[in-house]
């Protein structure tokens, strides 16, 4: 293929914003059930009448669910997608990601052991994959990047790692 | 191709007894319990039971007989090859030169009939990668393990093409099973000295505890004890101490017994280019480790042995499989400092020691401080809040919780010197990891708000292997920054000092 010549080096970059999308809607998932759960809690507690010190426990734990799960899926998860950064260069790949607390790794190509890609209903929805770069001594994920990109970057990193390469020891 | 040709082999008639053997002992305390202390066979409920019990009994010795029956192996120059199973035979092929290091393991039951255990280890993680001669004859242990010295060497030669016609001479002479040379043996001065200086003399009390309320479980103590109670609460306090004097003293012999069992006859022994460990009396058990295969090198100090300048060493080796992982690792167990390094500058020179190391900055001790200690919390609000009586032992708990992080400050201390990287962590038991550049699978540096007000972060360092992970606390950003850099593949090689 003639793009070849045009493939970078390096590739950089952020999440798409319809990351963001995808975060939210699986984290609102998420807290519904925990709602759910918690809200027959309360039910229950007011239904056989539980000693009181036990409903306002429910009751706390209720509202901890939804302004906790407020600021997440408003802040934090938006902050997952704005503050995840990678960078694939042909001997190395950084990640930069934390909500919070903030992490940084730096993987060389030559550990890389495999790449995966997958990709949850939601992603599907959106158009999306989650990138999985293994070493021997763990994974890291890309989470969330534009399905045809991941396949190019996928191959990328296949090729810097040169994976194909069957690993006698 | 050659299969018609191979020899199969099966393992010795006698592994069949072993595997009896090791039938009733773990069936031993319902048998006891069932057969000798309540032999009772006049209800139909026991009967069934008891019978019940015996047909399993045949039935797990008949599975042993089938699977010792089915269970044969044979090897040509290249291969070994195992066939196994009773209702689904498995046949492995697995390719000599792939074979790392072999491991004996001499359980008690095997040293009585003259047998030990084989573990062929590959160096890849999964289990299918290995396979294990459940008993074998030592002779023919060690026929097999000739036989994979000779692959080795084979491989060695082709590996390395020879340059110099005149070398090929002498490469017979290489031929011949590398002089395996003893780098340490273990005193029992040093194991008396261990057992003296370990925590676990303390350990006695649960330990008792326990073993009293489960013999309480089968046969009536409860007279017994409630008498020692009442004597102990009318007792002169002479008498008491003498007690705890008495009962110290026991603990510490029982630690001695357990050391000498565990280490009884340790060597670390090179052979040509691996690592043999063998310890253990009644377990005796040897381990190999590659030398390429070493990740890393960890020195532990605990806190007792640490006034006492006794040290352990550990190496993180790849590809061990995971029931040889636990302490088989250990090169060293408890020696001398000095000794301790004068084998690892001698014999493990590939790893290179630093002679200074950095301290941290003092805002390191700040956000140490200032953490919130989740378990001090949860534990001081349960006990203010339902045992108040007891809330001076809080005041214990705290200054442990303090007084930890405080060593923890004192003791950590960082170097990187060329290559390597040298961390030195912990609190009351403290560790130094050292590691090369090659060797690391990947760095992460992490930071949270607090660290990030002081401009500190953790570094985490992963290799190979098990246990492989390190972490170094509240090191300064930059520091932390630096070694991204230097791990970087994109840093032009330097002899980067690191700032004071």
């Amino acid at each position: 293929m003639s793009d070849i010549e045009t493939t970078p080096t390096s590739f950089s970059g952020t999440l798409p914003i319809e990351a963001r999308t995808v975060f939210r809607l699986s984290s609102a998932i998420f807290y519904l059930i925990g709602l759910v759960i918690t809200g027959g809690l309360v039910a229950a507690s007011l239904y056989f009448d539980w000693p009181t010190w036990l409903q306002y426990t429910m009751y706390a734990l209720l509202a901890i669910d939804l302004i906790y799960s407020v600021i997440d899926i408003v802040v934090f998860q938006k902050w997952k997608q704005e503050r995840f950064t990678y960078d694939v260069k042909p001997l190395e790949i950084r990640l930069h990601h934390g909500i919070i607390t903030t992490h940084d790794v730096l993987i060389p190509m030559t550990k890389v052991q495999y790449v995966h890609a997958q990709q949850g209903p939601l992603l599907r929805k959106y158009g999306l994959q989650t990138i999985t770069i293994g070493t021997a001594a763990g994974s890291h994920d890309i989470y969330a990047i534009e399905e045809s990109f991941a396949k190019t970057l996928r191959e990328q990193i296949a090729v810097y790692a040169r994976i194909e390469e069957e690993d006698v020891v | 191709m050659t299969e018609a040709a191979l020899t199969w082999h099966r393992l010795p008639s006698r592994v069949l007894l072993l595997r009896v053997l090791e039938v009733i002992k773990s069936f031993i305390i319902p048998l006891v319990l069932l057969f000798v202390i309540n032999n009772d066979w006049s209800s139909t409920f026991g009967i069934i039971l008891r019978v019940g019990i015996l047909l399993f009994l045949l039935l797990d010795i008949l599975q042993k007989f089938f699977g010792w029956l089915n269970f044969r192996y044979a090897l040509d120059e290249k291969t070994v090859y195992v066939i196994d199973g009773n209702w689904i035979k498995k046949e492995k092929s697995l390719p000599l030169y792939k074979i790392q290091s072999v491991h004996s393991n001499s359980p008690f039951l095997y040293r009585l009939l003259g047998v030990v255990e084989l573990t062929f280890d590959t160096n890849a993680n999964s289990d299918d990668a290995s396979f294990k001669l459940a008993g074998v004859f030592p002779n023919e242990a060690k026929r097999l393990e000739d036989i994979l010295d000779q692959v080795r060497h084979r491989k060695a030669e082709t590996d390395v093409p020879v340059e110099g016609e005149t070398d090929a001479t002498e490469t017979p002479v290489a031929i011949a099973k590398p002089a395996s040379r003893l780098l340490y043996a273990l005193s029992t001065r040093e194991i008396i000295i261990a057992s003296l200086t370990s925590l676990s003399v303390f350990a006695i009390f649960p330990v008792a505890s326990t073993i009293v309320s489960s013999i309480d479980d089968f046969i009536n103590l409860d007279g017994t004890f409630d008498t020692i109670g009442d004597w102990v609460i009318h007792a002169s306090i002479i008498a008491i101490g003498l007690l705890v004097l008495s009962v110290l003293i026991l603990s510490v012999v029982i630690g001695m017994v357990i050391n000498f069992l565990k280490y009884g006859n340790f060597r670390l022994e090179r052979r040509g280019d691996r690592i043999r460990v063998e310890k253990g009396l009644l377990n005796r058990s040897a381990k190999e480790i590659p030398y390429e295969k070493i990740q890393a090198i960890r020195i532990k100090e605990t806190f007792i042995r640490r006034w006492f300048n006794i040290v352990g060493v550990e190496l993180v080796a790849a590809g061990t499989m995971d029931e040889l992982k636990d302490e088989s690792s250990t090169i060293l167990p408890f020696v001398k400092r000095e000794r301790a390094m004068n084998v690892l500058n001698e014999h493990f020179d590939q790893f290179v020691w630093s002679d200074t190391l950095h301290r941290l900055p003092k805002r390191s001790l700040w956000v140490k401080l200032l953490r919130i200690s989740w378990f001090g919390l949860i534990v001081s609000g349960v006990v203010l809040y339902f045992f108040r009586d007891y809330a001076w032992w809080l005041v214990l708990l705290w200054a442990i919780i303090v007084g930890g992080r405080l060593l923890s400050y004192m003791t950590t201390r960082y170097a990187r010197n060329g290559h390597f990287v040298e961390l030195r962590t912990g609190a009351f038991n403290v560790h130094s990891f050292l590691t090369d550049k090659p060797r690391i699978e990947q760095i992460q540096v992490t930071q949270t708000p607090l660290q990030r007000r002081f401009n500190v972060c953790n570094v985490l360092f992963s290799t190979r292997g098990v246990l492989s992970n390190e972490m170094i606390e509240d090191i300064p950003k930059q520091e932390a920054d630096a070694m991204l850099n230097w791990f970087s593949r994109y840093t032009v090689e330097e002899d980067m000092k690191t700032p004071g």
